[in-house]
């Protein structure tokens, strides 16, 4: 069978089986570190929050390999030679198939072995205010019915061979206009359901690996497992270049100083854009991220009847009795900040790219990809501080406090925003040179698919990382002021250390490697 | 002073340089006394590199066909008849042996091909009369 | 003479790839070098060695006097590069790429930019990242030049480029030499430019040096002999000094090496007649490597 056998020849590659061990450890470990932090917060509150990170692995793990096929058959596409080959997709289409069927059937098993007493009874969420909820409740009600589960695992995978925008709205905007009469049919005709979804989703792939679309995107994803800025060319974007001709640059001698160099870095990765669509660009997604974390959580309070009181008053109650909420921040921070803060140190890098063709000499350069490494963490850190600030900000209601009694208590201290805003931070901060790190030297490297083998180190590391810092986190978490000091204390000798080493680090590398 | 160099001959450049300059000296079309251009400027409008230049410039010094002025640019040197007819036959020397190998492959004899070169230069000072 | 750069005992090793054997050579200040050798022979491996972007596995590179390893920042602002695989930004027009570029050097002149443009026809208008490689190739070159570099490495520059503009680009090489007093290597297997204007060969095979002589040398070496013989020719020639021939009855065709003077010797021996004639670098190549296969 030749066609299904075209997809398999393309992931028959050793990256392959780096990405599938990677993708199903991944999202068993959000759901395994939920696991943890539950059992220590020992809490009633589970029957709301444990399927919904669970059912992070409905989404996360058929997503994932569904990135792997579609970035397999984006890379064969964007070679010039697949472009003279006769009915391409027509030939890749069956495997794709095959492979997303048995992925939504495989999690679906997974799901059930691990949660069957929560999966059996369907629950919707009461308070409906927002399109958004509805959105949500019926992305929790499909699991409950397992064709139901197939159906979202197959949709996933397929979200994940094609990771765009319009692949989402595709699937969410149906969902949210007819959410209620989906879940009729979803009950009643669940076959229909799994068809359905079937459809839908080859015909979306059917017309992504088209030669027209391909012609038109820019070829990006393997750019972050290539490097940042090294494949300016990848980024661009020919409809863009229309209205937006690029910032001038305006320094007329560089020099040597370090910091005009780093703005020289960030005019090469970044000025093809105007500084207003920048701004905009990163603003709004910025606000979308918050408002839908800051929703759910909204959410998570209203369900305990929470909502109403404004956070002050509740958060002692509620952080004795989760535990530590601060642990829900950290959770936060690490997995969803963490692999955000690596996708933006290779997107949003600011290093030179011009492969050391700079009248520099090697200690200069070591110097500013230190700085200018320090500078992409502040941005990421002032990214993430924005959405932390973002999300608190919706649950206390919409920007306003619950009177002005209750504005010190957040801000105060121990109880406010240090574990709510600092320590997350502080994660990121102390995490994200491990990804600029592994940046330097590897994705330079100018074979992306051996990186990818570094990238499972880098990101095992980062795992270990996280379940020692939860379990550090448990231990010396509580809300003694001793405790607090030396975790803070902790935390800031660890980001002095990694600095430091990082610093080493780059300066080696500059002393010693071959640039080129 | 007008040269033709083919850098893709295979014969060095600043041999086909001093090979024909000294031509030109010997058969009077530069003029004793006249200067040759300076080696910059003969660079750039032949496109040579000027390590070449001076290199057949130093030849011709060597060979006494020009000299050096303090300051200023080779000139031709004033040679006397003697030395001047004796590069002449030297030079044609040189042609003539590449046309009696010819005639030699072609197994003409030596009356024969005589008879030939006295006729193609009767010719040709027949057009020079005629002229 | 200073030399613009040494190499002693240089080797680079990638893996278990041998680069670069033992390496050891020395450039002299103004002059023009050609770099040849087949592909893969270390060519741009070795440019990579002189401004320091590879470091040597053992052995020492100097350029500038200065070790490479540790070239300043004012030292590189003395050595332009033009390289192989364009390092460009796309994004930008051709026009702000050297507004950008000429941020980092403080003696850009901007006079020979515009002339430079204005000779090799490069529209200043048009996005970098949508030039032809020919024309890419010529925005390589108006960046490295720009700034009056000591040393100008070129890696296989012209290589797209069409006849007229690389004229034009020789005649350029030429002026550079004499305003700028710079030292020029190129490297490149289209062997006709290398001719017109270098005066030193330097030719790499399989990562040692196997030439190391002025063009001039390297013509009057290697030549072209068409032998004509009354007597039928038999069998081939056993000279050490023959390095390839083609024979027939009564002609035969060699080429040789260091020959010159051996050319009554052998027209007694054999009884024969010998025209001998020049050889071009582009003939003369694949002589340089015969023992390679």
């Amino acid at each position: 069978m030749s066609g299904g056998g075209a997809l398999f020849r393309l992931l028959g590659r050793p990256a392959t089986l780096a990405w599938v061990p990677l993708a199903m450890l991944l999202s068993l470990v959000v759901f395994t570190a939920v696991e943890i932090f539950w059992e220590i917060a020992a809490n009633p509150l589970p029957s709301f929050w444990r399927p919904q990170w669970a059912h992070m692995v409905v989404w996360l793990f058929p997503a994932l390999i569904g990135l792997l096929v579609g970035q397999a058959i984006k890379e064969l596409q964007h070679c010039y030679f697949p472009w003279a080959l006769p009915a391409l997709r027509r030939r890749l289409l069956p495997g794709a198939v095959v492979v997303g069927l048995m992925l939504a059937l495989a999690t679906r098993e997974i799901l059930t072995a691990l949660l069957a007493p929560f999966l059996l009874a369907p629950f919707l969420l009461g308070s409906s205010r927002f399109p958004l909820t509805r959105i949500v409740e019926l992305w929790l009600s499909f699991p409950a019915l397992s064709p139901g589960l197939v159906a979202v695992a197959f949709m996933a995978f397929w979200i994940g061979v094609r990771p765009s925008l319009l692949s989402w709205l595709g699937v969410m905007a149906p969902l949210a206009l007819f959410s209620s009469m989906l879940i009729d049919v979803a009950a009643q005709r669940s076959a229909f359901v799994v068809l359905a979804a079937a459809v839908l989703a080859a015909l979306l792939i059917y017309q992504e690996f088209g030669v027209e679309s391909a012609r038109r995107r820019p070829f990006i994803p393997t750019q972050a497992l290539s490097g940042g800025g090294r494949r300016a060319d990848q980024r661009r974007r020919p409809w863009g270049f229309g209205w937006s001709s690029g910032a001038e640059w305006r320094i007329e001698h560089m020099g040597t100083d370090t910091v005009r160099w780093v703005q020289a870095g960030a005019y090469e990765n970044h000025g093809f854009h105007n500084r207003l669509v920048r701004a905009v660009g990163l603003a709004i997604p910025a606000l979308a991220a918050a408002y839908i974390v800051g929703h759910v959580l909204f959410l998570a309070l209203d369900d305990v009847g929470a909502s109403s009181l404004g956070l002050a008053s509740v958060a002692p109650g509620l952080l004795r009795r989760m535990g530590s909420f601060s642990l829900v921040l950290f959770t936060f921070s690490v997995f969803a900040a963490v692999p955000l803060s690596v996708l933006l140190a290779c997107y949003a890098s600011i290093s030179l790219t011009r492969n050391g063709s700079y009248p520099l000499s090697r200690r200069r350069l070591a110097r500013i990809e230190f700085w200018g490494s320090l500078a992409e963490n502040a941005c990421i850190c002032g990214f993430m501080a924005a959405l932390l600030i973002g999300f608190w900000s919706v649950l206390y209601g919409g920007l306003g406090f619950e009177g002005s009694a209750s504005w010190p208590a957040w801000a105060g201290g121990h109880n406010g925003w240090i574990p709510f805003l600092l320590r997350p931070l502080a994660v990121v901060f102390l995490l994200t040179p491990i990804a600029q790190w592994f940046r330097l030297g590897y994705i330079r490297a100018p074979v992306a698919w051996s990186a990818v083998r570094r990238l499972v180190n880098v990101v095992g590391l980062m795992i270990v990382l996280t379940v020692l810092a939860m379990a550090l986190g448990s231990r010396a978490f509580g809300f003694v002021p001793r405790f607090a000091l030396f975790v803070d204390g902790s935390f800031v000798a660890l980001i002095v250390l990694s600095q430091v080493a990082y610093r080493l680090r780059v300066d080696r590398y500059f002393a010693t490697a071959d640039l080129v | 002073m007008i040269v033709v160099i083919d850098q893709h001959s295979g014969v060095p450049v600043f041999r086909q340089l001093r090979d024909q300059i000294r031509f030109q000296i010997i058969s009077g079309m530069l003029e004793s006394g006249e200067e040759l251009p300076s080696t910059r400027a003969l660079s750039e409008e032949l496109g040579l590199n000027p390590m070449t230049i001076s290199k057949a410039y130093s030849r011709l010094e060597m060979e006494g066909l020009v000299e050096k002025r303090p300051g200023l640019c080779l000139v031709v040197k004033q040679l006397d008849t003697n030395d001047i007819d004796t590069r002449r036959l030297t030079h044609f020397r040189q042609s003539a042996k590449s046309v009696a190998a010819v005639a030699k492959q072609l197994g003409l004899s030596k009356e024969t091909a005589m008879e030939v070169f006295a006729e193609i230069l009767d010719g040709a000072n027949g057009d020079k009369e005629r002229g | 003479m200073e030399s613009a750069f040494e190499l002693e005992k240089l080797t680079k090793k990638f893996g278990g790839l041998i680069a670069l054997d033992d390496l050891t050579l020395s450039i002299p200040e103004r002059s023009i070098v050609g770099l040849i050798g087949r592909n893969g022979s270390g060519k741009t491996t070795l440019l990579h060695h002189v401004v320091g972007l590879q470091l040597p596995s053992s052995g020492r590179c100097t350029t500038l006097g200065h070790p490479a390893a540790t070239l300043g920042s004012e030292q590189l602002a003395n050595i332009g590069v033009v390289w192989q695989e364009n390092r460009f930004l796309d994004w930008m027009t051709v026009d702000k790429h050297l507004r950008y570029v000429a941020s980092f050097y403080q003696n850009w002149d901007r006079d020979r930019e515009q002339r430079l443009l204005g000779d090799l026809e490069l529209d200043p208008a048009a996005r970098v990242g949508t030039l032809s490689p020919g024309n890419a190739q010529k925005l390589g070159i108006i960046l490295a030049v720009c700034h009056h570099p000591k040393l100008l490495l070129l890696d296989e520059p012209m290589s797209a480029l069409d006849p007229i503009s690389r004229e034009q680009v020789l005649a350029f090489l030429i002026e550079l030499l004499h305003e700028d007093q710079a030292t020029t290597v190129i490297s490149s297997h289209v062997m006709r430019d290398i001719e017109s204007v270098v005066e030193w060969i330097v030719c790499l095979d399989r990562g040692r040096v196997s030439v190391d002589s002025s063009l001039d040398d390297l013509q009057d070496r290697y030549s072209e002999w068409q032998v004509t013989s009354a007597r039928p020719i038999a069998g081939d020639f056993k000279e050490p000094w023959v390095l390839s021939q083609r024979t027939n009855e009564h002609k035969a065709h060699l080429l040789v090496r260091d020959a010159g003077e051996l050319i009554e010797w052998f027209e007694t021996k054999y009884d024969v007649d010998v025209q001998s004639q020049s050889l071009n670098l582009e003939r003369i190549f694949p002589l340089l490597h015969r023992g390679s296969r």
